[in-house]
């Protein structure tokens, strides 16, 4: 009796963590507009829906990977996908995460900047990219 | 003199049109108790875009009721809605393969919402340390130590997609209720946004189409 309580107990507990921390990443991700601006950029506003059923899907296979340690046999091109697309998400999330708390705008306003905002961002983009292949590649070992 | 008759025009912030050729009723919705006049006001041409190529103009709402000031002094017009307005010509080119592409950049989007989300995820366990998380609740409830993920984790793992579930209000096509998704409220916001923005841009650089 005791331990069917407890593990009653223990699936509601991990039920509305899960649903806390689920509501919790969205609505971040939402707000900061990774996804809006990637069907904008492409043109594919219709398609909205498709992207919130497949970011289920992807939240939930990874956390089943991560917590249960599941392992799937992946090649070389499956995995140079998805360090590719994690690549562009993340680095769509850092852009939009930049913009939103409005880094540019004020940096620009303050050095009264008005031209070359396209080589600002181009650095920006070349200084990410940099930045991660110094970590996870230069820098290993040292 | 003759007694005035009142012109309503409602405008949207931004309209598509697909002939060169841009009528007044194909930028606002056009009302008149008289329906001669409301056909005489629509047909009025607002603009002629010069090449068969895509094109965003900015005008204002001032420049139509010149415009129609012009052609019938005996009307009054009582604009509604939006003060400036974008009219985008796209002229009607089938493209090849126009499905395929739109599917294959659905396809671009998809993979990196999915891996990007997956990613992300993982980065949030790892971050407030999940893992560490649950086998203090099992110490604290059990007073032993557990070495495999038990319910905790699976609970936590069926949380999850129900709470983005509920959070983007629908699985699949199945809608939770009839409000949309919070990415399509984003998305129109985004859109919004964008308007405003040409439109501002172009009254700075003195494109906007005025009186």
């Amino acid at each position: 009796m005791h331990e069917t309580v407890r593990t009653v107990v223990y699936y509601l507990l991990g039920i509305s963590f899960g649903a806390a921390v689920a509501a919790g990443l969205f609505a971040f991700i939402t707000t900061v507009g990774v996804v809006t601006r990637l069907a904008a950029g492409t043109k594919t506003a219709k398609h909205i829906m498709l992207y919130e059923t497949i970011a289920i899907f992807g939240v939930t296979l990874a956390n089943g990977f991560d917590l249960f340690q599941w392992t799937v046999v992946a090649g070389v091109i499956l995995r140079s996908l998805c360090g590719l697309f994690c690549g562009v998400f993340v680095g769509c999330l850092a852009a939009a995460l930049a913009e939103v708390v409005n880094v540019f705008p004020v940096m620009t306003r303050r050095i009264k900047l008005t031209v070359g905002m396209p080589y600002l961002v181009l650095a920006f983009a070349l200084g990410k990219g940099f930045g991660a292949w110094y970590q996870l590649i230069l820098a290993v070992g040292k | 003199m003759s007694q005035q008759i009142t012109v309503f025009l409602q405008f949207d912030q931004s309209v598509l049109v697909k002939k060169q050729g841009v009528k007044l009723s194909d930028v606002a919705t056009v009302y008149a108790t008289d329906p001669a006049i409301k056909q005489k006001v629509g047909a009025i041409e607002l603009y002629r875009f010069a090449n068969r190529e895509k094109e965003k103009k900015v005008f204002s709402v001032m420049k139509v009721v010149e415009l129609v000031d012009t052609s019938y002094p005996e009307l009054t017009v009582t604009p509604v809605g939006e003060p400036d307005f974008i009219v985008e010509y796209k002229p009607e080119k089938k493209q090849k393969f126009e499905k395929a592409r739109e599917w294959g950049k659905a396809l671009f989007v998809s993979l990196a919402v999915f891996f990007g989300s997956a990613f992300t995820i993982v980065t949030f366990n790892k971050d407030a340390s999940v893992d560490e998380i649950f086998p203090m609740i099992y110490r604290l409830t059990e007073g032993a130590e557990r070495s495999t993920p038990g319910e905790l984790e699976i609970g936590y793992s069926i949380g999850l997609p129900l709470g983005i579930i509920l959070f983007f209000n629908h699985f699949l096509r199945k809608k939770i209720d009839s409000d949309p998704t919070p990415l399509q409220v984003q998305m129109r916001q985004y859109e919004k946004d964008v308007n405003s923005t040409i439109i501002e841009n172009a009254a700075r650089e003195g494109k906007k189409e005025n009186a």
